[in-house]
């Protein structure tokens, strides 16, 4: 007894963690994906932050999606601007989606700039990174090799990925970049800009 | 009002007494607000200090407040990066200070030896297995057992007070303990931001939860506060009933502990508050704490020296501080995290630009931490080309002794 005595909590964590553990270990058993909030599988979840949390500016933006996957484009970028006003910085998800949202609506250099800024200000060390879609991509090395080199000279690019959507690329081409911590980041230069081969020229 | 409570603590004493004796309807010719020796029983009211008036007027009752206010200041200010600063700068060190009372005290060391060894294995198989095998599982454990623990500290510096005044009664800590339970259970559950929290868990475990059962469950939570908050008065009528005393410092403490984890946490567009707020009184009233325990342990000259004794006592405490700086630096770079998380988002140390002008791209992270580790192995050869440089002088006469 002076032995259990001694290691009692140890034992009270052991304990609820195995079982809370073989709980998660059966689900993960059965399902291939965790649950995405963010979906219509998390409907129940947004349903019930909706009756209990009703103000909170996370509950907004899981209106907003929900709002997305029943695409009311209007209810969601409603939503989203709420969620958005509440000056909010702990939540990336939604920061990181709001910046990629107005890139691929096409919006305003000037507005997706600031939404960028906003998220990379932040989360300087975040591995998330943004996508922009291309028409058409480089098809021999060389010229593989002279994008990188100059997506590699833009200061606010930590790295960068461009390959085709699927393996013939007829569903186009996307550039996926991160940021570099520290820098001010000018969307522009790359959302401004006829084709791939521009940023070379640019260059 | 701040002159008050840093020079005259016995004054804060003296109004809180006021406050009882209204509540209580007691005669005030059974009051003072004077420190007292805690073997006298004949005042109602005893006031006793962790470390002494002044300090605990600045770190235990006045900490909260600041630390509420700088939260403020950096959900305006700062992103929310700063987070990871202040864990930085703070809570790894707080890690550092445990570290120095256990592994660097041989006194503790012997006497919870076994614990001190077996504790860490199991625990780091614990977090193994979790990883691997249950990693929300882990998340919760570990969250789980930061808000115990957190439940704990400031208990264990409500006993403290009571300890040091004399006051309470036998069963005082039980009660003292419940309350705390109570009051962080009832903000755990009620606060938005923690509702989030607990049933977003709940579902990812598939543990769905109807809108009627959390509105029951936190009508259950306002029922055992609205219950248990008389009983407690109750045996606070009954400590002064049996002729014991009451330590007002110790309330003041409790509640300017839960005026910042009630405020933080129903701030509900920032959990960059609560986090900043929380870190900042938790990591400083531990640091605190166990470098007055420290030094007053050195100056008693009992316990056998050790590393505690290098960084504690009269006039270490630079090296004290110093050694949680270093610790926190060290854990960073083991766990391969930027050193950048040190400047609260403002200063960024490294940026690997382009370098055209030597056909030198701009570097990812990993680039840019395989030239850091670099730069460091050559500057130690540069130090070590340098210092030899100067002490291997074969006409130097001391050099001469050596060889």
């Amino acid at each position: 007894m002076t032995w259990l005595r001694r290691y009692r909590i140890l034992v009270v964590v052991y304990s609820i963690g195995i079982f809370v553990g073989l709980r998660e270990y059966s689900i993960s058993q059965t399902r291939e994906q965790p649950v995405d909030f963010l979906t219509g599988e998390g409907s129940m979840f947004t349903d019930v932050m909706i009756g209990v949390n009703p103000e909170d500016p996370d509950t907004d933006f899981l209106k907003a999606m929900r709002a997305l996957s029943q695409a009311d484009e209007e209810g969601f970028s409603e939503l989203l601007e709420k969620a958005l006003s509440a000056e909010i910085k702990h939540n990336e998800l939604l920061l990181q989606f709001h910046a990629q949202h107005l890139l691929n609506q096409g919006a305003e250099t000037e507005e997706t700039n600031k939404a960028l800024n906003r998220w990379h200000d932040n989360f300087p060390f975040s591995e998330r990174h943004i996508t922009i879609q291309f028409a058409t991509g480089p098809t021999t090395p060389y010229d593989a090799l002279l994008l990188e080199d100059a997506l590699s000279s833009i200061p606010w690019i930590a790295d960068s990925e461009f390959d085709p959507y699927t393996q013939d690329s007829s569903d186009g081409w996307r550039l996926r970049i991160k940021f570099r911590r520290g820098e001010v980041i000018n969307i522009g230069l790359l959302t401004e800009v006829s084709s791939w081969e521009s940023l070379i020229s640019t260059e | 009002m701040f002159y008050l409570v840093l020079e005259q603590p016995e004054r804060v004493g003296a109004l809180f007494s006021a406050v009882v004796r209204l509540i209580f309807c007691v005669s005030p010719t059974l009051f003072t607000s004077k420190t007292v020796n805690p073997k006298s029983k004949s005042s109602m009211f005893k006031t006793g200090y962790i470390i002494n008036p002044k300090l605990d007027m600045v770190w235990f009752l006045g900490l909260p407040f600041v630390a509420v206010l700088a939260a403020l200041g950096a959900q305006a200010w700062l992103p929310f990066v700063a987070v990871a600063s202040i864990n930085l700068w703070i809570t790894i060190p707080h890690h550092y200070a445990t570290w120095v009372r256990t592994y660097g005290m041989p006194e503790d060391w012997s006497r919870f030896k076994e614990r001190l060894i077996l504790g860490p294995i199991i625990i780091v198989a614990l977090a193994a297995a979790g990883m691997v095998w249950a990693p929300i599982t882990l998340l919760l454990i570990v969250m789980a057992w930061d808000h115990q623990h957190s439940i704990m500290q400031q208990h264990g510096f409500s006993r403290i007070y009571d300890f040091k005044a004399g006051t309470g009664m036998s069963n005082t800590g039980k009660f003292d303990l419940t309350l705390h339970w109570i009051l962080y259970s009832f903000m755990f559950l009620n606060a938005p931001m923690f509702r989030n929290l607990w049933i977003r868990e709940l579902y990812k475990l598939e543990i769905p939860l109807s809108v009627q059962f959390v509105d029951i469950l936190l009508l259950s939570s306002r029922v055992v506060l609205a219950v248990f908050i008389p009983i407690y008065i109750w045996h606070l009528w009954k400590t002064l009933r049996n002729g014991e005393s009451l330590n007002p410092i110790k309330y003041a403490f409790i509640g300017a502990s839960y005026f910042l984890w009630y405020f933080a946490a129903w701030h509900t567009n920032s959990i960059l508050l609560f986090a900043i707020a929380h870190r900042l009184m938790h990591g400083l009233q531990y640091i605190v704490m166990v470098y007055f325990f420290l030094q007053r342990k050195s100056d008693q000259g009992i316990s056998q020296p050790g590393l505690w004794s290098r960084v504690s006592g009269q006039g270490r405490l630079k090296w004290f501080l110093i050694g949680g700086g270093a610790y926190a630096l060290v854990v960073q770079l083991l766990i391969n995290r930027p050193l950048d998380e040190f400047g609260f988002g403002v200063v960024n140390f490294i940026s690997y630009q382009a370098v055209p002008e030597f056909g030198l791209a701009g570097m990812d992270y990993i680039g840019g931490y395989e030239l850091f580790a670099q730069t460091m192995i050559s500057a130690y050869a540069l130090v070590h080309y340098y210092v030899d440089s100067f002490i291997w002088k074969v006409r130097d006469a001391k050099v001469q002794v050596g060889l």
